[in-house]
């Protein structure tokens, strides 16, 4: 009896262990696809309005034309707060890591960063993509990179 | 007591039962993270895409690579506003792939994450690939692209030219197949035989010249040949003859060639295959023409007078694949007196051993036609009138006398529905008679052999013209690279067949070649024999096939030139070049354009980047 009891326990533990594991699997699977999404709607869209401003804006979106992020709309958005940008964004509850930075290392060198790179996170989620970066009438190719993280 | 501690057992096993199963479910679980992978792959690939559409050579003119086109010349600074696309797919275009892999591999290598494999490719070819991995998933993004050639002008003219009005050489063929008096016969049976064909020249045609490729057997007597009633030639034949005779009173409108065999000392008179009017001549030619699905077509036959008898055979075609509607023959004939024969390929459709004196016939002869089904094979029909002699024997029947005529009044009547009726527009119409001594020199043979490539334009018709001074049967093949040559078995080509006589001395001097027999891309070969007869029974070198095929009467746009005229005098120049030979003159219209960036110059191709 004592051996099936203790062996009970054993088994509930695992359980428990394994129905944690599912449910964060389903919160990642949930958050990397909205990540992904929206990462496109910051590349592919201007944002509502479209020439929105720190204080007027109801939808962030940074293209200038789909795939060229605007230089203004980017230090505009940069002027927000991390938690200001999550929650129009619909992340309430997370943190954010966005940097834009130069892919090629010929081109004039350009960085922008907004929140803190995750440490250390039970949950993280970096999704990279590919953009313009109009900087003066040049389009430079860029990587954005975009972690989402508990 | 005994039962209670079964029971515990049973329960403690499945308690045991139960957990083992729910861990062992649960080891199937499978985290959806392979599906969220795979999309964020596939946003890479677009990513990617989307950067190489996106990029102007201004935006990267650091590049070492693009430096390096700069440097060369390949890229010239109008082509700074032109996007990675255009400069990848005008190096593609031009087969300059080393190039185009060039500039993706120097963009792309900085831009896509160190642990992916991917891949570019333009209209299915490889243009750069990093290959880390084998495809476990692989997420593709494509997107149809065109652009300007890099280096040339994005402003300028460009023109296209059309004949409007055009005269242009005209190649008409008239063949006479086999007929003739009845068999043996001789001076003191027989009398002279007569073959007249009406046939048609267009009311506009000058330069006419023809040439009559005379093909008799006539022991012993004269050969008059008549065109329009004016006397061609007078040949003195002591066996078979077969010469050409210059043909000078053709004219526009109705004409009329006779042949006059004159009564024989020996043997008797008949036409043998490779008698073939040949009439050149120029007119206003047709620019376009749609035809009707559905063909209602008569042919009149000769009228063929034979002394004591008389006969003849008559082919007719049929596009293959089309339905056969309805074929009539209206037979009227005059001075029969003990026998007549019709046959349509190798059936007997009427007999006689007691015919009207004057005969008019009325016959439906689809029923006895090369039909599968419905559905012409395409195969040469062939009718065949025997008037006082009989098909089977090699001479007139006893009772025979005078004349026997087979009346120009006879037709064949076809109405068919064509799978393919032929329509264009902005071409011309131009014939090419392609001789037969390629692959067995000028001797003749009882199989014969040619071979002919074609490369320019597309084939409306063809015919094989056998020229024989004996013959019996023929059976005749057409193929073409990489089809193997046919093999006789003995009866017939094992394939490829397009002829083959269905009775002694039924060899016509045209045979119908199926269209599909010949290829625009790989040589072509006819091949022909006799068979069943005498080894005497050779195919002269003479032989040819005609091909009536379209030639353009219009040429596209071409190069991008700074000015109007420039661009026009380079269409002119072009239309020129492609119907030279087949064109006396015509009215030569243009249309130019003035083009300010309009990607046209290469695609419309796909460009896809794999990630994996």
């Amino acid at each position: 009896m004592v051996f099936f009891l203790s062996l009970l326990s054993i088994y509930n533990l695992y359980v428990s262990n394994k129905l944690e594991e599912f449910s964060l699997y389903d919160e990642y699977a949930e958050l990397r696809e909205k990540t992904i999404r929206i990462t496109d709607l910051l590349l592919r869209t201007p944002g509502v309005p479209e020439g929105w401003n720190e204080s007027n804006y109801l939808q962030l979106g940074l293209a200038k034309g789909e795939y060229v992020i605007s230089s203004q709309k980017l230090e505009q958005l940069l002027n927000l707060s991390e938690e200001e940008v999550a929650e129009n964004l619909g992340l309430t509850g997370y943190h954010l890591f966005l940097n834009v930075s130069s892919a090629l290392n010929y081109s004039t060198w350009v960085e922008y960063i907004l929140g803190q790179y995750p440490s250390s996170s039970q949950v993280a989620i970096p999704v990279r993509r590919l953009a313009l970066l109009d900087v003066n009438g040049k389009n430079i190719p860029v990587k954005v990179l975009l972690v989402v993280w508990r | 007591m005994k039962g209670v501690a079964i029971s515990f057992d049973v329960l403690f096993s499945c308690v045991f039962l139960l957990m083992f199963l729910s861990i062992y479910a649960s080891s199937f679980y499978v985290p959806p993270r392979f599906e969220g992978e795979y999309y964020h792959s596939y946003k890479v690939a677009s990513d990617a895409l989307m950067i190489l559409k996106k990029t102007r050579i201004y935006d990267v003119q650091e590049d070492p690579t693009i430096q390096f086109y700069m440097n060369n010349g390949d890229i010239t600074p109008d082509d700074m506003n032109r996007t990675l696309v255009d400069l990848i797919g005008t190096f593609w275009s031009e087969n300059r792939t080393e190039d185009a892999r060039n500039v993706t591999r120097s963009i792309l290598e900085q831009l896509m994450p160190n642990s992916i494999s991917y891949g570019v490719y333009m209209g299915g070819d490889v243009i750069h690939e990093r290959n880390l991995s084998f495809p476990s998933r692989l997420a593709k993004s494509s997107l149809m692209v065109s652009g300007y050639m890099v280096g040339k002008p994005t402003r300028g003219f460009m023109a296209r030219a059309w004949l409007q009005r055009v005269r242009g050489n005209e190649t008409f063929l008239l063949p006479i197949s086999p007929a003739g008096s009845g068999f043996g016969a001789f001076y003191f049976q027989g009398g002279d035989f007569t073959l007249e064909k009406t046939f048609e020249i267009p009311s506009d045609a000058e330069n006419i010249s023809s040439q009559l490729d005379l093909s008799v057997h006539e022991e012993r007597g004269y050969i008059h040949i008549y065109m329009n009633d004016i006397l061609q030639a007078s040949i003195y034949s002591t066996s078979t003859y077969y010469g050409t005779v210059n043909i000078n009173d053709v004219r526009p409108g109705m004409n009329v060639l006779k042949i006059v065999l004159e009564r024989p000392l020996f043997y008797h008179s008949h036409t043998h295959p490779g008698m073939v009017l040949k009439v050149t001549y120029s007119h206003e030619k047709n620019l376009s023409y749609a035809e009707e699905r559905e063909v209602f077509e008569r042919q009149e036959l000769p009228h063929v007078i034979g002394s004591p008898a008389v006969w003849m055979i008559y082919p007719f075609d049929i596009p293959k694949g089309s339905q056969v509607n309805s074929a009539k023959l209206h037979f009227e004939g005059a001075g029969v007196n003990r026998w007549m024969e019709i046959w349509v390929n190798d059936h007997l459709v009427y007999s006689s051993s007691s015919p009207p004196s004057d005969p008019v016939l009325n016959l439906d002869i689809k029923d006895y036609l090369h039909l599968s089904g419905n559905s012409s094979t395409g195969e040469t029909n062939i009718l065949a009138i025997y008037l006082d002699m009989e098909s089977t024997r090699d001479r007139y029947v006893t009772g025979a006398r005078g004349t026997a005529e087979i009346l120009n009044s006879s037709y064949v009547e076809l109405n068919y529905t064509k799978p393919e009726p032929v329509r264009y527009y902005g071409r011309i119409t131009a014939t090419r008679l392609i001789p037969f001594d390629q692959l067995d020199g000028q001797d003749a043979a009882l199989i014969k052999k040619m071979y002919f490539d074609w490369t320019d334009f597309p084939i409306l018709s063809s015919y094989l013209h056998i020229v024989q001074k004996y013959s019996w049967k023929v059976a005749a093949a057409a193929w073409h690279d990489p089809e193997g040559e046919p093999n006789w078995n003995g009866t017939d080509w094992d394939k490829y067949q397009i002829f083959k006589s269905p009775t002694g001395r039924s060899v016509p001097s045209s045979m119908y070649i199926p269209v599909e027999r010949f290829s625009t891309d790989t040589r072509n070969y006819v091949k022909a024999r006799d068979f069943d007869g005498s080894s005497s029974n050779l195919v002269l070198p003479d032989s040819f096939v005609s091909v009536n095929f379209l030639v353009p009467a219009q040429v596209g746009y071409g190069d991008v030139f700074p000015n109007r005229t420039a661009a026009e005098q380079d269409a002119i120049q072009r239309l020129n070049e492609t119907v030279r030979g087949y064109v006396e003159g015509g009215e030569i219209e243009t249309q130019t354009t003035e083009i300010v960036n309009v990607p046209t110059m290469w695609g419309l191709t796909e460009m896809e980047v794999r990630v994996w």
